[in-house]
């Protein structure tokens, strides 16, 4: 599988890979899953006290092209709201990486850890 | 010499009951013998017509038999024969809390390096690894058995996690064992 030079790039230097406190209050988790090719994903945010998200971290065990995408939208989520963090599309993740069509779930996967998260955190300010 | 294999589920080739458990002692000969009958050697001088079947059917066979052998593509069968989607590409989610687990232990795999001896800390998830997937597969049985299709699914979705694991152990494995050499 030849991969994009974008993905190539994500892969090798991956940003934001790292862990935030899954139990504090302005952090949120999302873990997904895609059983086909086995792969697991964890995005978290950090979200400010006026609903920016101040900070993204990701580790995902999958291929290049999944790593590339959760990468990537660590890099998209720091400084959006969360509303428009919910508005980054698998499209638009498949789009700037040129994944081929094959490789389209992986963006998918990302677009369900972005829903994820922000879920995980909008549940935890209201409880 | 049946002709009409394609009009059979993979478990009526083999002449074995669909279920979770099957009973290879039966389906080997079968398979031994079913292989025989349609080795391209036998169909040298046929037509092209009976040598193309010989082809379709050899190649069915082997699919069948690929997929009764091993668990989670057995079980997957067995839910698409009852009309489940199986493989939604789509479809992300799973029990948080599994999927913790799993990046857990991918985690412990992949710093399985910095341990004293990690060939043996491979050893030993491994066997971590087979008796849950033992449990798992025990579980789709017996939910499978009582006709709980959609719990069914999810354990074999879990079972597809657990597999990609054991992948991983047995390449690094193999990796740390040249290294040795």
């Amino acid at each position: 599988m030849a991969y994009s030079e974008k993905v190539m790039d994500h892969y090798e230097n991956p940003r934001n890979v790292g862990t935030l406190d899954k139990d504090a209050k302005n952090v949120g988790t999302g873990m997904v899953g895609a059983p086909a090719c086995g792969d697991v994903m964890r995005l978290q945010i950090q979200v400010s006290d006026d609903g920016i998200i101040e900070n993204a971290v990701f580790k995902t065990y999958g291929c290049g092209s999944a790593i590339a995408s959760s990468s990537l939208v660590t890099e998209w989520m720091k400084g959006k709201t969360l509303d428009e963090a919910k508005q980054i599309k698998n499209m638009d993740i498949a789009n700037e990486l040129a994944l081929p069509p094959v490789k389209v779930h992986c963006s998918v996967l990302a677009e369900d850890a972005i829903s994820a998260a922000v879920d995980d955190y909008m549940k935890k300010k209201d409880s | 010499m049946a002709d009409d294999l394609f009009s059979r589920n993979f478990f009526e080739i083999f002449q074995v009951p669909a279920g979770f458990v099957v009973d290879f002692d039966k389906v080997d000969p079968l398979y031994r013998e079913l292989q025989k009958s349609y080795h391209p050697d036998r169909f040298v001088s046929s037509t092209d017509q009976e040598r193309r079947l010989a082809i379709q059917n050899a190649s069915l066979i082997n699919q069948a038999y690929q997929t009764l052998k091993e668990p989670v593509p057995r079980a997957q069968y067995l839910l698409k024969l009852k009309g489940m989607d199986i493989d939604a590409e789509t479809d992300t989610t799973m029990d948080a809390e599994f999927l913790m687990q799993q990046m857990e232990f991918r985690e412990a795999i992949a710093e399985v390096r910095s341990n004293a001896d990690p060939l043996d800390e491979l050893d030993t998830m491994l066997s971590v690894l087979k008796n849950d997937l033992q449990i798992l597969a025990d579980k789709f049985n017996t939910l499978y058995t009582e006709s709980a299709l959609a719990d069914a699914r999810e354990v074999v979705r879990k079972m597809q996690f657990l597999i990609k694991a054991r992948k991983e152990i047995d390449t690094l494995s193999e990796e740390l064992e040249n290294e040795l050499l």
